[in-house]
């Protein structure tokens, strides 16, 4: 099949507008954020303000029998209280929306069951926090327990407990929500033409974003004019707006979103949450602004996390090392209720499979509930469970075909002629320098001495991985993000965006794009906080979007307010439009920089001296830009190009393992990146070495630890093992080798994210080269390490997979045991 | 209810509340200084790390009455807000000659040697742990004025951030305590001076 | 956090008797720094506390005329780390800033961490494995428990509401050649998985004259290993004795039978390793 895809020039800058974009500007944020003038979400004080609390249920799936707030009534300070019957009825339940499905699966509180431990139960307003926290206390709840469904494997058992019950899903009453197929190429005859099959059970950990500022809002109603307001640190203020407006069923030009600073979010702040519904509530009720910010333990129980998985993984090769086939059946984990959870397998699937462009795929998903914690998106968005398994099997054919690991994948990674390129997977790759990464990793992390010198307990191992650059939504049909630039009177901009900046610099690196093409000056740009009410619509920041998406906007917002003061400068000076130019903070003819008219008095024409305005000109200096990306729906084989350009990570980690206590300690780290043209390449940097944080926790100890009663084991930072300091290798062996996107105008790929997606499997592929244990399940935590190491040598065995092969082990070791997928009805036409 | 009297940057609060008030909600909520954060309430992620009598506490994990009549230094009081009016940012300035700290209206000199150290080296990217990391830098700094940067990341042990990956947070902890000693340095031989 | 009242006695006998006056109710504070956290967990409810920090007895340390040291119970790690102790009593100041962190130092006690009694803490392992001792005011008296009995087998203290710890006491430089407190955690800033102390006595011919080996975290409260203790009696210990004396630690502290689950699989693997590297640290220190 032969294709001609759509070849997009990217446009080159003249070179004088090429000075701030490629500095490492220090960041315009940052004197607020160290100063201690910087507002997060629990910096809000509003007059009149209340403070509310939730009750959470202390049990995982139990029927709801009665809630009784009457006596919290009574408590001092206390002004109302909520609970699910009142609610009943009135407020309409979310989540169809956002994940594709008949109905909500979220309500406020729970109802008449609950379905895991954190679930809101009821809510308390007063005037003080404790006044609220004391008034909890004495809710009175009713309930009888239910059998609990940890394991995601048992949820498709016909006998498992039904979790959500009150919901017909497509796919039957069970547990199985929602499902994925790929069915690309014929993997049938890729086996019986495979030379070696490799296959595997991997399960992947669940993972907190953790971000330090806590989920949080402030409501805020008038009763007179209807209007709610509403302050979120979320990362997506027209999604809570949207969400929240349809929960309530109020007008969405009623709501108002407002974000404060946003202290991180990592996908963990994508959606709209309960206490967003239950403050607004409160506040729709008193006519007061309401206060409710989540404590630590109500973040872990019931903000959202990584999706867990258990992937049946086979990869199939030639003997040259080819890759022909991948084939796996998931059972992927999202919880009780899903915050696009079901998501996070389309397109960690779809792109995970990058970089190597893998003819024959065939997966089958089934999307289930249990009784954890709703799971969603969080950095990397399914790529790092996917790369985790992935890369390992290479390994693994890498040590049967006797082909060392770096050049099994230097033979496969995508490396077209030309570019564009499209893949078996659909996906279009614009450019890449994938190949020369994983070279430059290999050769920065000392490969074939460290391969040929051993020593004892220590190991290199790599990991490939391709990102997306934001995603055409696969429940939405949508990739878009929005700028409205405006020249103020007197020649300074104010940037309007809703995509919320929560660390990753936009008023940096926004102001770098502008003042290139606009020739004004940094320290002149400004962006405003995103405000529903007069931010253009943009879906968030997420999917490693910003730079890439929210920055094309911008760029084409800019030179549209260039056209605008260029004929007006035209105009005045009586010169022809195509010789001016703009720089210095004036619109000059060219080779005259120091003359021209200043952007302030351009501005002022527009505004003050209408008449000295060209005939015809509307008098506004504001543009506007929308980009919505040239990415395709995924087709119903799974196939298609979802991103617009897709970033490269190439990783190589060194670790030492401590045979006395198993700890695993990685000592050295190299990561090669392509990541387009970078904006600002200290805030690359520091992207990469965030994801790079994210990836060792995952790999090394963070994890949602339940025991059978569904109880959080891990639900603070004393027991959730997020990294300090002390935890982190030096992060300084980090390249660039910038293959700029040719669909993006300025050549940006996403950096948020590829920093994260191949850190578990170089580490575990490490782990493995330095002790022979192949780890199957994350994260390798000392324990583990040490059990697996006395494992091995009580069995008295080189190489051990661990823990599938522990003598405990019940579940199918061969591909002949596997399960059937239970939900793959060919009839089916996936959304 | 008791009523308490802190120093907070040096200006004397005097409030009554309830006896579960903590130091941070004390800070917080009564002084109004929201640059100290409530990251966890566990005493587990060092956002809201202030001084109290020049020693560094967690300030969730103190209750205000513990500390009762004493000494307090937020991250506010590291660079006191600047009392004279912002300089004017002329339109004449030159587009592309940014000199980071002076077109945002401050100068190295109205900050900490951390603070500028974590500007130009990019150590934060959300901000939010960012208070509690310059609060407990400062405090160790000035104990231990050549660390190695192992010593850094020991310092900051109880400190969580889960953007950086630490890294900057290093470099500038090791930036500023090269420019701490450079200070100290030249006070002691002024105070020399003085003497002589 | 429940509602409380806040009591601040400026001396000793104020704080017993106001402790006596409310029973149960009543909660001694030093730092603060655990019984806040459960506090704000609203697993700890008391309805008074008393706090020790204006009793000036119970800070600092001194020398008794016996060669004692004598620690107040109100001491913070952070003056533990500045007084620099001499000889073995080193391994006190080293111990006190190896955990937690610098901001937890500042306001953590040790009678506070005796007190709270965490198995995963330090200081517990380390008052029993050094032999230390504890003086207690109660307004039924005072008292002096070894610290070996401070501990409940099945969690906590012994100590009756109201009755206050004001000192902890290590035995002389005389009583150890050399003592070593190891421990394993996960994080730098994490509680102990396991720790272990090991105090030993070299006679003239550098053979162990007595020798006491403290497991923590492996139980309710700090596990002497006596056996293991009694078997280093005697002896010139080789590399290879002290493996043996590892193995003999996992077998008496967690023998396979009482190890099912894979955490205390991990734990009795931690056991021998850290007994191992304590021993070894102390005959290094003894033999110095």
């Amino acid at each position: 099949m032969t294709e001609t895809l759509p070849r997009t020039r990217r446009q080159t800058n003249p070179p004088a507008a090429r000075k701030l974009v490629g500095q490492s500007m220090p960041r315009k944020e940052d004197l607020a954020l160290l100063t201690g003038t910087a507002r997060f979400i629990d910096d809000i004080r509003l007059p009149g303000m209340l403070y509310a609390k939730i009750l959470r249920s202390s049990t995982a799936h139990a029927r709801l029998n009665r809630v009784d707030t009457s006596k919290a009534l009574q408590q001092p300070g206390v002004h109302a209280a909520l609970c699910g019957q009142d609610l009943l009825g009135k407020v309409k339940p979310w989540g169809d929306m956002m994940q594709d499905l008949l109905v909500g699966d979220h309500f406020p509180f729970a109802t008449d069951k609950i379905m895991y431990e954190g679930q809101e139960i009821a809510a308390v307003v007063a005037d003080t926090k404790y006044q609220a926290l004391d008034a909890l206390e004495v809710i009175e709840v009713d309930y009888d327990q239910l059998p609990v469904l940890v394991d995601p494997e048992k949820a498709i058992s016909p006998d498992a407990p039904v979790i959500q019950e009150g919901i017909s899903y497509e796919f039957g009453d069970g547990n199985i929500f929602d499902r994925y197929r790929v069915r690309v190429g014929d993997i049938e005859e890729t086996e019986r033409g495979a030379d070696l099959v490799v296959r595997q059970r991997f399960t992947s950990n669940r993972q907190a974003g953790a971000a330090l500022d806590p989920h949080g809002c402030v409501a805020s109603y008038d009763s007179f004019t209807g209007n709610l307001t509403i302050y979120s640190s979320t990362q997506s203020i027209f999604m809570v707006r949207d969400i929240l407006a349809d929960t309530l069923q109020i007008p969405r030009n009623r709501v108002r979103v407002i974000v404060p600073d946003v202290g991180a979010g990592f996908g963990s702040k994508a959606q709209m949450f309960a206490h967003e519904v239950i403050a607004s509530v409160l506040s729709m009720q008193l006519g007061r602004p309401v206060h409710l910010v989540l404590g630590r333990g109500e973040i872990f129980r019931a903000g959202t996390c990584r999706t867990g998985q258990v992937r049946y993984a086979e990869l199939f090769l030639k003997r040259d090392g080819r890759i022909t086939g991948y084939r796996d059946y998931v059972v992927h984990n999202c919880g009780a209720m899903s915050l696009w959870g079901n998501q996070v397998i389309h397109i960690g699937t779809n792109v995970g499979m990058l970089p190597y462009p893998i003819p024959n795929v065939h997966v089958d998903a089934d999307i289930v509930h249990t009784n954890t914690a709703p799971a969603g998106p969080l950095r990397g968005f399914g790529i790092p469970q996917m790369i985790f398994a992935k890369e390992q099997l290479v390994d693994v054919a890498a040590e049967q075909l006797g082909i060392d690991p770096l050049e099994l994948r230097a033979r496969n990674v995508v490396r077209p002629e030309t570019f564009p390129y499209r893949t078996p997977m659909g996906q279009v790759i614009d450019s890449t320098s994938i190949y020369d990464c994983l070279h430059k990793c290999g050769e920065a992390i000392d490969w074939e001495r460290k391969r040929a010198e051993r020593v004892p307990y220590e190991g290199v191992g790599l990991g490939v991985s391709m990102k997306y650059t934001s995603c055409r939504h696969p429940s939405f049909d949508t990739d878009l993000s929005a700028v409205r630039l405006r020249l103020e009177t007197d020649g300074t901009v104010t940037i309007f965006s809703s995509d919320v900046s929560h660390g990753q610099s936009h008023a940096t690196f926004l102001a770098q794009v502008v003042g290139d093409v606009l020739g004004v000056g940094f320290e002149k740009v400004n962006l405003a906080q995103p405000d529903s009410a007069t931010s253009p619509f943009g879906l968030g920041t997420f999917a490693s979007r910003a730079a890439a998406v929210l920055g094309t906007a911008c760029r084409q917002a800019a030179e549209r307010l260039r056209e605008k003061v260029v004929t007006i400068a035209a105009h005045v000076l009586e010169a022809s439009p195509e010789d001016l130019e703009t720089g210095n903070d004036r619109v000059y003819v060219r080779g005259l920089p120091d003359s021209g008219l200043y952007l302030e008095n351009l501005a002022s024409y527009a505004a003050y001296r209408t008449h000295q305005l060209p005939p015809g000109f509307e008098p506004t200096l504001e543009s506007v830009a929308t980009y919505d990306t040239p990415t395709e729906r995924e087709a119903p084989d799974g196939s298609g190009n979802l991103s617009v350009t897709y970033s490269s990570a190439a990783h190589a980690a060194h670790v030492r393992v401590d045979p006395d206590t198993g700890r695993v300690t990685v000592v050295d780290y190299a990561m090669a990146h392509d990541t387009g043209v970078v904006i600002n390449p200290l805030v690359v940097e520091g992207q990469h070495q965030g994801g790079f944080l994210m990836g060792i926790g995952m790999a090394l100890g963070e994890d949602y630890v339940y025991d059978e009663d569904g109880h959080l084991l891990s639900a603070s930072f004393k027991d959730y093992q997020a990294p300090y300091a002390t935890e982190l290798p030096e992060l300084t062996k980090i390249y660039e080798i910038p293959a700029p996107s040719l669909t993006i105008p300025g050549g940006q790929k996403g950096a948020g994210e590829s920093g994260a997606g191949p850190v578990p499997a170089a580490i575990a592929n490490a782990v493995y080269d330095a002790t022979g244990v192949r780890f199957t399940a994350l994260p390798i935590t000392p324990e583990r390490m040490l059990l697996a190491l006395k494992e091995k040598e009580r069995q008295g065995v080189d190489t051990l997979r661990f823990p599938d092969d522990m003598p405990d082990f019940t579940g199918p070791r061969t591909h002949q045991e596997w399960p059937e997928p239970t939900a793959s009805d060919e009839g089916d036409i996936l959304l | 209810m008791q009523q308490i009297t802190l120093t907070i940057n040096g200006k004397s609060v005097t409030a009554e509340v309830d006896e579960r008030t903590l130091l941070l909600e004390f800070i917080r909520d009564v002084a109004g200084y929201t640059g100290t954060h409530n990251g966890c309430m566990e005493a587990r992620c060092g956002c809201c790390a202030v001084e109290v009598d020049g020693e560094i506490v967690k300030s969730c994990n103190v209750l205000a009455l513990q500390v009762a009549g004493r000494s307090v230094t937020t991250v506010e009081g590291l660079s006191p807000q600047r009392l004279r009016p912002l300089e004017h940012i002329t339109t004449q300035s030159l587009a592309g000659v940014y000199k980071p700290l002076d077109a945002l209206g401050a100068d190295a000199k109205d900050l900490h040697p951390l603070q500028s150290a974590f500007h130009r080296k990019h150590a934060l990217q959300c901000g939010f742990c960012t208070p509690g990391m310059l609060m407990v830098l400062k405090d160790y700094l000035e104990d231990n004025p050549e660390p190695t940067r192992e010593d850094v990341r020991r310092a900051i042990s109880g400190n969580l951030c889960r953007c950086t990956g630490y890294q900057h947070i290093v470099d500038a902890a090791m930036d500023a305590a090269q420019q701490m000693r450079v200070a100290a340095a030249g006070a002691d031989s002024t105070a020399d001076a003085a003497d002589a | 956090m429940k509602a409380f009242t806040f009591l601040a006695p400026e001396a000793l006998d104020e704080a017993v008797a106001l402790l006596d006056r409310h029973g149960r109710d009543a909660r001694p504070i030093a730092g603060g720094q655990s019984l806040l956290l459960a506090m704000k967990d609203r697993i700890a409810r008391p309805s008074v506390l008393v706090s020790l920090a204006g009793l000036a007895d119970l800070r600092g340390w001194r020398y008794s005329p016996s060669g004692e040291l004598e620690i107040g119970a109100a001491t913070t790690y952070a003056a533990l780390i500045s007084a620099q102790f001499g000889g073995w009593h080193g391994e006190i100041s080293a111990v006190a800033a190896d955990l937690a962190d610098r901001p937890v130092r500042t306001m953590g006690t040790i009678g506070g961490a005796l007190c709270q009694a965490d198995p995963r803490f330090d200081m517990p392992a380390l008052a029993v494995g050094l032999g230390a001792s504890v003086d207690t005011a109660s307004a039924g008296g005072a008292r002096t428990i070894p610290a070996a009995e401070l501990f409940a087998a099945s969690g906590g203290t012994v100590l009756g509401p109201g009755e206050i710890l004001t000192t902890v006491r290590f035995p002389t430089l005389g009583a150890f050649s050399g003592v070593a407190f190891e421990k394993f955690r996960q994080r730098v800033f994490d509680a102990a998985v396991v720790s272990a102390v090991c105090g030993l006595r070299l006679d003239a011919d550098a053979r162990v004259a007595d020798a006491r080996i403290v497991l923590g975290a492996v139980a309710q409260a700090p596990v002497i290993a006596q056996r293991t203790g009694r078997q280093m009696t005697g002896r010139t210990l080789t590399e290879h004795d002290i493996a043996e004396l590892g193995a003999a630690a996992m077998e008496e502290v967690l023998p396979v039978s009482q190890a099912m689950s894979s955490f205390h699989r991990y734990q009795r693997e931690l056991v021998g390793v850290l007994v191992r590297r304590a021993i070894t640290r102390a005959l290094d220190q003894a033999r110095s």
